[in-house]
C-alpha cells in the first residue's frame, strides 16, 4: 500500500527521532527502582501478618466450635474403663483362659440387659496374659438413657464370678504365634444370682466449663445458634436486643406525652 | 561509559541480565535506547519535561516487567510500545484524548503531492506540537508508530471512522503547514539571492 506522501515525510523523519535525557533521569528511575522494592517487601511483611492474623482467627472459631459441640441427648455413648483384675481373683471366674502364652488376647463378652437401666451391655475382656494382671475392658452402650455424658467406674470384682448369658469371644492373635489347642474358650455359665457390677456414673460439670470459655467464644456459639436457627442464649452474648428496643419505645413514648403536655397548656 | 556499553554484547545476554535485574545491564538499556524513547514521548506530549516524566515511568515499568517480554519480538519495539502506552496514559489523565467533534480548521485544504526534504526535522516537530492533541495523537500512533486503525481505536477508545477522520485532519492541517514552511522558505531564498 503506497504511503500518503505526509505520513512518509513525517515517518523518515520523526521515527528515529532522538532527545538527550537530563542527568536526573537516570537517578530518578534508580530511585523509583528502590522505593518499588521497598514497597514489594513491605507488602510481603503485610502479607505474612495477614496470613498469621487468619490462621490465629481460624484456630480460635475452631476452637470455639470444638467448644460447643456437646452430645446430643439420646445418642449412643460408649464408657471405657479399663479394670485391672488380679490373676489370682480369676480361676473361679467364669471368664477364663488358660493359655497364657498367646499375647494380645481379647475376649468380648455381651451381657444381656438383666438390668432394667441397661439396654445393652458389652463386656470387653483384654487379656495379655504374660503380665501378672489382666485388664478388663468394660464397654457399655447406653441407648435408653437420656444422660449426655456418663463415666462409668466399675470397682474391681469382688465376686469372683461373673454371670454371663450370652459370650462372644473375639480373639486378635498374630497368625504365627497361635498354637492349635492351647486356649480354651471362656466357659459359659448360667446366671447366678450372686454377681455384683457396682458402676459409678459421674455428670461432667459442664457450667464451669462455659463460663472459663471466653467471650468471643461463646459470641461464636451464639452466632453459629443464628445461622443454624436455633434458639439464641443472650446472657452468652452479654446483651438482649429485645430490651434495649423496649428501652427505646419507652423513650419515644415519653416525649410523645411531654411534647401532648406542651401542646395541650400552648 | 564505553566499558558499559560493551559489557553486554548481544540482546539475548541483556535481557537475562535485566531479569535479573542487574544494574549495569539497567544502565547500558538506558543508554541505548533512552534518548529514542525520550523522542517518542515527545512526540505524543510536546513538552521536554513531561516526556521525560513519562520515560522515566516507561523505563520503570521496562525494568519491573521485563518478565513479560517474550524474546520473540524486537525488544526496541517492545519499549517503544511502553513508552506509547505511558505518554497515552498521561494525555487520558489530562482528558486531552481525541474528540468527535472535529474543528473546520482543517477543511479545504490544497492537497500536496510533495513534501519539502530541505525541512528540517525540528520544523517537522514544531508542526507536529501544532496540531490538536487528537490529531498529534491519531497521527503519531499511524503515520509513525505504524499502528493499524483498528489497534488506534482501541487504545484511544474511539470508533475505527473517528480515527481515520482524525487522521484524515491532521494530515491535511500538517499539508497546509508545510506548504506555508515552503513558501516562507522559498521566500527566504530568493530575497537572500535578490540582495547576494
Amino acid at each position: 500500500m503506497k504511503k500518503h506522501p505526509v505520513d512518509d515525510l513525517f515517518q523518515k523523519r520523526l521515527a528515529s527521532l532522538e532527545k538527550k535525557p537530563s542527568e536526573l533521569a537516570w537517578k530518578r528511575i534508580r530511585e523509583g527502582q528502590k522505593t518499588k522494592s521497598r514497597r514489594m517487601v513491605a507488602w510481603v511483611w503485610y502479607a505474612a501478618a495477614s496470613v498469621v492474623l487468619t490462621l490465629l482467627t481460624g484456630y480460635l472459631v475452631w476452637q470455639g466450635q470444638n467448644d460447643i459441640s456437646s452430645p446430643v441427648p439420646g445418642s449412643s455413648e460408649i464408657a471405657k474403663v479399663e479394670q485391672i483384675i488380679p490373676k489370682k481373683d480369676l480361676p473361679g471366674d467364669s471368664i477364663s483362659v488358660k493359655d497364657k502364652g498367646v499375647l494380645g488376647q481379647e475376649l468380648k463378652i455381651s451381657l444381656p440387659a438383666e438390668q432394667p437401666s441397661l439396654a445393652k451391655q458389652e463386656v470387653k475382656t483384654e487379656a495379655p496374659l504374660t503380665k501378672p494382671n489382666l485388664e478388663r475392658r468394660v464397654e457399655i452402650d447406653k441407648i435408653d438413657r437420656p444422660a449426655p455424658v456418663q463415666v462409668a467406674k466399675i470397682e474391681p470384682v469382688k465376686t469372683e464370678e461373673l454371670k454371663v448369658e450370652k459370650t462372644e469371644i473375639l480373639q486378635s492373635v498374630a497368625p504365627d504365634k497361635v498354637m492349635p489347642n492351647t486356649v480354651e474358650m471362656a466357659r459359659r455359665e448360667e446366671k447366678r444370682p450372686d454377681r455384683t457390677i457396682i458402676v459409678e456414673v459421674e455428670e461432667p460439670v459442664s457450667e464451669g466449663k462455659d463460663k472459663s470459655k471466653s467471650r468471643l467464644s461463646r459470641v461464636f456459639r451464639q452466632l453459629k445458634n443464628v445461622r443454624e436457627a436455633e434458639p439464641v442464649d443472650w446472657d452468652d452474648v452479654g446483651f438482649n436486643p429485645k430490651s434495649i428496643i423496649a428501652r427505646a419505645d419507652d423513650r419515644t413514648n415519653d416525649d410523645e406525652k411531654i411534647s401532648g403536655k406542651r401542646e395541650r397548656k400552648n | 561509559m564505553g566499558r558499559i556499553l560493551s559489557f553486554f554484547n548481544q540482546e539475548a545476554q541483556l535481557i537475562k541480565a535485566l531479569r535479573q535485574e542487574d544494574a549495569r545491564a539497567q544502565r547500558q538499556v538506558y543508554e541505548k535506547y533512552g534518548p529514542r524513547m525520550l523522542g517518542v514521548c515527545f512526540r505524543y506530549l510536546g513538552d521536554e519535561m513531561t516526556a521525560e516524566d513519562v520515560m522515566v515511568e516507561g523505563f520503570l515499568k521496562v525494568f519491573g516487567k521485563i518478565d513479560q517480554f517474550n524474546s520473540e519480538g524486537s525488544f526496541e519495539g517492545w519499549i517503544r510500545r511502553i513508552m506509547v502506552n505511558e505518554a497515552l496514559g498521561l494525555l487520558r489523565k489530562r482528558k486531552q484524548m481525541p474528540e468527535d467533534i472535529l474543528s473546520d480548521e482543517a477543511a479545504n485544504i490544497p492537497d500536496y503531492n510533495y513534501a519539502d526534504q530541505n525541512i528540517e526535522t525540528q520544523e517537522l516537530l514544531n508542526l507536529i506540537e501544532q496540531l490538536p492533541v487528537g490529531y498529534r495523537t491519531v497521527f503519531n500512533l499511524y503515520a509513525i508508530e505504524g499502528y493499524a486503525h483498528s489497534e488506534i481505536a482501541e487504545l484511544l477508545g474511539i470508533t475505527e471512522s473517528t480515527s481515520k477522520s482524525q487522521l484524515h485532519r491532521a494530515r491535511a492541517l500538517l499539508q497546509k503547514m508545510v506548504g506555508a514552511w515552503e513558501n516562507d522558505f522559498k521566500k527566504k531564498l530568493n530575497y537572500e539571492k535578490a540582495s547576494g
